[in-house]
């Protein structure tokens, strides 16, 4: 059974598929349940209009992370098949820089697994966003391990 | 002219604010024996500036993260890939 699952992860330069196709690959007779999130580049930071953002990565590494991510979360909860895609360089405003969807034979199971890989990926894969606002641009370090109420891995200076 | 072997090396990565202090995405150094030493040569080449990035970053060797803890005694070797972390912001 776990022999057949698979496992889908990409980085990409350029547009991401709709969420349809990617539902349409973790898609699998013996699922109930698909559970998909999309992340979409936001207009605003703090009250300031954000232009535009761009993305660096270490793309080997990325994916790499991304691949151990799957893989903890296959050992967490039973799942099927799994979708990781993150888009690289300039993201224009309200488009999609992040996808993953998740099939499961029940809805549970799909829903936490999409929760755990978007948290996991925001604290431990090595990619980069920069906002660019009309007064300058910035490289967002968001280190949410320090505030959120986990193992704080990516283990940036505390003092 | 120390005796050093100069022939060994390793290829350091630069990201985000990291490659933007450098103005390099890469380059290649003469094998220091720790990543705390590597932290002193670049501070040297790239001043304060870089060193407060690497602070707050972590190294990778050969793509594996390395405890911020450990970097004193963690051994380099003769063509390591050694990346500069800064706190990641994908998603």
């Amino acid at each position: 059974m776990a022999s057949n699952n698979r496992t889908y992860i990409q980085l990409f330069d350029g547009s991401l598929p709709t969420l349809d196709e990617a539902c349409h690959l973790v898609a699998s007779d013996s699922a109930g349940a698909i559970s998909t999130f999309s992340g979409t580049t936001r207009d605003n930071f703090n009250g300031k209009q954000v232009l535009k953002l761009e993305y660096e990565g270490y793309g080997p590494m990325a994916e790499k992370i991304l691949q151990e991510l799957v893989e903890e979360t296959r050992s967490k909860w039973e799942i099927q098949h799994v979708l990781v895609y993150h888009r690289l360089n300039e993201v224009p405003i309200g488009e999609a820089s992040v996808i993953i969807a998740v099939s499961s034979a029940h809805r549970r199971e799909a829903m936490q697994a999409v929760e755990y890989l978007i948290d996991e990926l925001k604290i431990r894969c090595p990619i980069w966003k920069k906002e660019f606002y009309v007064d300058g641009s910035i490289w967002k370090g968001s280190c949410e391990g320090c505030t959120a109420n986990k193992e704080h891995r990516h283990g940036h200076a505390n003092a | 002219m120390l005796d050093s072997d100069n022939s060994k090396q390793i290829n350091v990565l630069y990201f985000a604010a990291a490659k933007e202090i450098t103005g390099l995405s890469s380059e290649e150094l003469d094998l220091p024996p720790t990543l705390k030493h590597l932290t002193e040569i670049l501070t040297c080449k790239y001043g304060d500036e870089l060193r407060k990035i690497v602070d707050h970053s972590l190294y990778a060797i050969n793509m594996e993260y390395i405890e911020k803890k450990d970097e004193a005694n963690t051994g380099l070797k003769d063509k390591d890939e050694i990346a500069i972390i800064p706190p990641v912001s994908g998603g």
